[in-house]
């Protein structure tokens, strides 16, 4: 078996690279640059049952090493992402993660029922959006609220569920143990922390959303111990997700426990980072006769 | 498309807090309309920044910048002769309409229109400013038949007033507007526009991430719902926009 090669426990991926949700859309844009089937897998932009708005602007701005952004899952809803993203992006030759999000429990049992028969590699729960009112992170933050919907969206979807989890708790490993315990296959561990910027000439604050959600380098230390944390704390596998930029981001988080990794704001500063990435990683392990496999998680021992 | 870089030839200010770059990308610069922009690299930053490409020769293009954050300022700093990554050019420039053109561009919102101007070659072209210390076009070359004139707030330079005013005064039948600028000046010359019905283009700003369309950090409001600045412009309808 090729040293690259991601487990993911419910699919292998030829590699571990993804982008992380919302950062790609569905992919269409960053085709013109690379193609997707050089990925280990994509992740979608997040679909709620209705077309969403989204936030008012500016929905994104810089902080030092960090992006700051309260986008508010702008999307189209599931009948838009089902008639002409999905068909799309199922023709390109790549595992896709499907990100599902809501306002009510309801909401991501609808998503989730109506994927439930596409030919995807799984879903991907947000339960950690930052910037919306409603749903998003009010339910990642308590394990029983977790563990409810995960069962709940269990039931009537039959692919893999992974569940995508917030830094924004005292305790990540709780929420981590109400997916698993709810029938998760994986975890997404981190989405972004949330965070502000104010402008002092306008004296007001730089989003329209007042907070948003902050990534980039700034938060690689914080998402980093999160997944050392969550794998220990679990026997699912683990997504890493925070400020990763370069390959060795990507061997520390697979060495922190990670079984694969989600680029997200670091593709703004280099679109062509996450082919990059993949083929930077081909030749460390080569370099280092050793594989994904035999890193992951290596750190702890 | 594809990831380009080119090497920063020549950097020079224009006031205060203005200044202009010129990058060496001949695969870009003969086919570069007015109002398409190119989004930047900026050494050591997170995001990259989109920048209108104010003017373009055979083998160059001219971006005039202005110092409004770190970004910016580092980007002031950067070296002739370093080489900077960039996408573009990306989004939709202006599409010329029949008839004279009345360039008004606020502040640094004249970038957007140089070029324009340029290819249009005649036409008319003001920049709007607070004062004269403000306004830098007269450091721009441009052919004798683009008319330049200019609008001070204070009356410091060309005609006394906005470039609301400005247009209200000489505006005429059969002309046709591009505009680039703050967004009260663009609300109040849609109005005008409405009012007297002559058709126009705004070339809109925003803050981006990815500049492609995948992130959808830079939607703007329009009569059909939410467009992205990236993708769906920068340059708009003048009645398409929603100002509010």
């Amino acid at each position: 078996m090729s040293r690259i090669v991601a487990d993911l426990g419910f699919a292998c991926l030829k590699n571990p690279i993804m982008p992380a949700s919302g950062c790609f859309g569905w992919g269409r844009e960053y085709s013109q640059l690379f193609a997707l089937n050089i990925l280990g897998a994509v992740v979608t932009k997040a679909v709620t049952p209705e077309p969403r708005p989204g936030n008012p602007g500016p929905r994104v701005t810089e902080t030092p090493g960090g992006v700051l952004n309260a986008i508010g899952l702008e999307n189209r809803g599931l009948t838009a992402a089902l008639t002409e993203e999905l068909p799309w992006l199922q023709s390109q030759g790549v595992p896709i993660l499907v990100n599902v999000a809501g306002r009510t429990e309801e909401d991501y049992v609808q998503v989730a029922e109506a994927l439930g028969d596409q030919n995807l590699l799984g879903l991907e729960l947000n339960l950690s959006c930052p910037n919306v009112r409603e749903g998003g992170i009010s339910f990642g933050t308590d394990a029983k609220t977790v563990y409810k919907l995960v069962s709940r969206v269990r039931q009537v979807c039959p692919l893999p569920l992974v569940v995508k989890l917030t830094p924004n708790v005292t305790d990540i490993t709780e929420p981590a143990r109400g997916a698993e315990a709810g029938g998760a296959d994986a975890l997404t561990v981190i989405n972004t922390l949330r965070g502000m910027a104010i402008n002092v000439r306008t004296r007001r604050p730089v989003l329209g959303n007042v907070t948003g959600g902050l990534s980039g380098p700034a938060i690689k230390p914080v998402a980093l111990s999160m997944v050392w944390q969550v794998a220990t704390a679990v026997s699912i596998p683990v997504i890493g997700c925070g400020g990763i930029a370069q390959v060795e981001d990507v061997v520390e988080f697979l060495l922190a426990g990670a079984a694969a990794v989600q680029v997200g704001s670091a593709a703004f500063a280099d679109p062509l980072l996450l082919p990059r990435l993949v083929s930077d990683l081909e030749s460390w392990l080569e370099r280092e006769k050793c594989s994904v496999e035999e890193l992951v998680g290596a750190a702890h021992s | 498309m594809r990831e380009r870089k080119a090497v920063l030839l020549a950097h020079e200010t224009l006031t205060e807090d203005t200044f202009r770059i010129v990058l060496h990308a001949p695969e870009i610069a003969a086919g570069v309309e007015g109002g398409q922009f190119v989004h930047l690299q900026v050494p050591g930053f997170s995001l990259r920044r989109p920048f209108t490409v104010a003017d373009a020769d055979a083998e160059t293009i001219t971006l005039i910048i202005r110092r409004q954050g770190r970004g910016t300022a580092a980007l002031e700093q950067v070296k002739p002769g370093s080489r900077l990554a960039f996408l573009g050019p990306l989004g939709n420039g202006f599409r010329p309409l029949p008839g004279q053109g009345l360039l008004l561009g606020g502040g640094i919102g004249t970038a957007a229109l140089i070029l324009l101007a340029r290819r249009l070659g005649s036409c008319t072209l003001v920049m709007g400013g607070r004062s004269s210390g403000e306004l830098w076009l007269d450091q721009v070359h441009l052919p004798p038949s683009v008319v330049i004139q200019y609008a001070s707030d204070d009356g410091s330079q060309g005609f006394a007033g906005n470039l609301v005013q400005y247009a209200r005064k000489n505006l005429k039948p059969g002309m046709w507007v591009a505009a680039c600028g703050p967004r009260r000046m663009l609300a109040g010359l849609q109005e005008l526009l409405r009012q007297r019905k002559i058709p126009g283009q705004f070339a809109l700003e925003e803050r981006m991430a990815c500049g492609l369309g995948a992130c959808r950090g830079c939607t703007c409001d329009t009569v059909k719902g939410n467009a992205l600045v990236c993708k769906d412009g920068p340059v708009f309808a003048a009645e398409e926009v929603v100002f509010s």
